[in-house]
């Protein structure tokens, strides 16, 4: 077997609102699509799926390796995104691996922003947002400058003000969510609202994952690709059992 | 072979049904993450179903000697239950359908816990009267024939299971406590005090469960504490006993009501011992047959899931591949 030969890789992300589905084979991305979801994950993620191998002229079974984006971001979202890319890979005993939503922003935006160091913002909705600080390195590289952080947007102005006094480039669903409060603080330069940069792209996915592409299957691995939750479960919530019987309507 | 799969509250379940041989029924119960908070967490649930969801299908296969090329068909539980649990369920099984070019069956948790009726051993066939009980359901159905369900009645407010667990806790019990409440009972007198049956009227199937547990906390808030003490095992079983002659009363009207000549019970309370004693009782003296699942049938798992799969319909490719979940819901699909 020929371990440089170029595997079909399928990645997809599900931390935001936006479906991020890219394939790719060795360096070339064969196809890609960015779908609105709401919060229709599972009703939508295999549909593009299917949709995206299809317009490539694939099956679901040439797919040699997936990537799973792992957030942070809607822990359904997440739960529905990594579910579907374990099954499929357990079925189809092929590699899995994982790869942060916020690594992915950082690296569309390294490419676009004037400034050094970027802050790629996930909305964690409760009046939060997910950040991470990255600095930009070689080609498609970018070095991890904080913890992530979940915070309030404006302790996350606080924060970043302790780590750097310089610009910071930033983009995400985060920034579109409070816009007026980051641009005010006059440190971030944020990308425009339409700015493609702001949705998350699966192709970083995969050119970040090249390195592993001749890895085999491993079923200990598929439980290695967990979400990044950040934030503990919300324990006000229990219900006694099922609180009603809410069902039969 | 069909590959079932449950994850609508807090067992994670996955069995494998070839014909009608259960090969393999794995439940991998989260109970132990849930009773320090004294009850299910929604999230707390669908993360640990993410965690057990992928290892618990492989150890089905492996215990029923099984590949997943082997795998005919999926089925899942798509509704009602805890939305964040259900979708780590229906992720994985239209995946897998897809990735091995199979057919997929969305199943009703309730018409899973009919079909349990349908699995080995003493396997039994419509009509009957199927009392639902557990902690997240109390519901009688008709059933005329297989997948043919007429709902008689439903609790209104807690289940049934539920108020056996609120019971136990106002009694000092652990979480969850329905167990050891019927244990405590087994050696009290269940006429010592005396609790209302909710909706005690006839021509009505519905249940209510708040009254009763109110009574009980409105009694030992009235009463002092050496004497709870020295008669909580009495006070016990007159609770408990209060929660299933409604159960048994309900369940058997129905009966008459339908001409049914069989019972079947599920859920989790088909295990309480004061319910299987007096309804026996009752059944015999009225020439009733009384079918209750083994206990790993009656409490949520996959094998029912599997089992209602082989008479309902699959949806083909690609329909399936946009099927949800719903919070709520009943039987129809
Ligand atoms: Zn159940």
């Amino acid at each position: 077997m020929d371990w440089s030969m170029p595997l079909p890789t399928l990645s997809i992300d599900t931390a935001t609102e936006v479906l991020a589905l890219a394939l790719g084979e060795g360096d070339r991305i064969l196809a890609k699509s960015s779908i609105d979801a709401g919060r229709s994950h599972l009703e939508l993620l295999l549909p593009g799926v299917q949709s995206l191998l299809e317009g490539a002229g694939f099956t679901v079974r040439d797919i040699d390796a997936i990537v799973a984006g792992t957030g942070p971001g809607t822990f359904s979202g997440l739960r529905v995104g990594i579910a579907t890319a374990r099954a499929l890979a357990q079925s189809l005993e092929i590699r899995l691996s994982g790869f942060s939503t916020l690594e992915a922003l950082a690296l569309g935006l390294a490419g676009v922003s004037p400034a050094e160091l970027v802050l790629p913002i996930i909305d964690a909705k409760r009046s939060q947002v997910f950040a991470r600080l990255y600095k930009k390195e070689g080609k498609n590289t970018v070095r991890a400058e904080s913890d992530v952080l979940c915070l309030d947007p404006r302790e996350l102005l606080e924060e970043l003000a302790k780590i750097t006094g310089g610009k910071v480039g930033a983009a995400g669903n985060g920034v579109l969510a409070y816009r007026d409060i980051f641009v005010s603080a006059g440190q971030l330069e944020p990308l425009e609202p339409d700015h493609p940069g702001n949705r998350v792209d699966a192709c970083w996915h995969l050119r970040a994952d090249r390195a592993e592409a001749s890895a085999v299957y491993n079923p200990g691995r598929l439980l290695s690709v967990v979400p990044q939750y950040v934030r503990e479960p919300d324990a006000d919530k229990t219900i006694l059992l099922r609180k009603k019987e809410p069902w039969l309507q | 072979m069909i590959l079932g799969i449950e994850t609508s509250c807090d067992d994670t379940c996955a069995a494998i049904l070839d014909g009608d041989v259960l090969l393999a029924n794995i439940v991998s119960s989260q109970t132990e993450f849930h009773a320090r908070y004294g009850g299910v967490v929604p999230e707390v649930a669908s993360r640990h179903h993410l965690e057990l969801i992928n290892p618990v299908i492989a150890e089905a296969l492996a215990a029923a000697g099984a590949s997943m090329k082997q795998v005919a068909r999926v089925a899942v539980t798509t509704r009602p239950g805890l939305i964040g649990a259900l979708l780590v369920g229906v992720a994985t099984a239209k995946s897998i359908a897809y990735a091995g070019k199979i057919e997929l069956t969305a199943v009703s948790h309730l018409e899973g816990h009919i079909a349990a009726n349908y699995l080995p051993p003493d396997p039994i066939e419509p009509p009957f009267i199927c009392l639902i009980a557990s902690g997240g359901h109390t519901s009688i159905v008709f059933v005329r024939e297989r997948g043919a369900l007429e709902l008689l009645g439903q609790t209104l407010d807690d289940a049934a299971g539920e108020a056996l667990d609120k019971g136990a806790r106002l009694l000092g019990l652990g979480y969850p406590g329905g167990a050891e409440l019927d244990a405590l009972a087994a050696g009290g007198n269940t006429g010592y005090a005396d609790f209302p049956i909710g909706l005690d009227k006839a021509g009505s199937f519905d249940f209510s469960f708040s009254g009763v547990k109110t009574a009980l906390y409105y009694y030992l808030r009235n009463m002092d504490g050496p004497e709870v003490k020295r008669r909580r095992a009495d006070i016990a079983a007159s609770y408990q006993s209060a929660v299933v002659s409604a159960l048994i009363k309900k369940t058997l009207a129905a009966a008459a009501s339908r001409n049914a000549s069989a019972i079947c019970l599920s859920g989790g309370v088909s295990a309480n011992s004061e319910l299987r004693r007096r309804l026996t009782t009752e059944c015999q003296g009225a020439g009733i047959h009384l079918r209750v699942p083994p206990p790993e049938l009656c409490t949520d798992n996959a094998a029912m899931v599997a089992s209602a799969a082989r008479y309902l319909p699959s949806i083909p490719f690609p329909e399936y591949l946009s099927l949800g979940a719903r919070a709520s819901g009943g039987f129809a699909a």
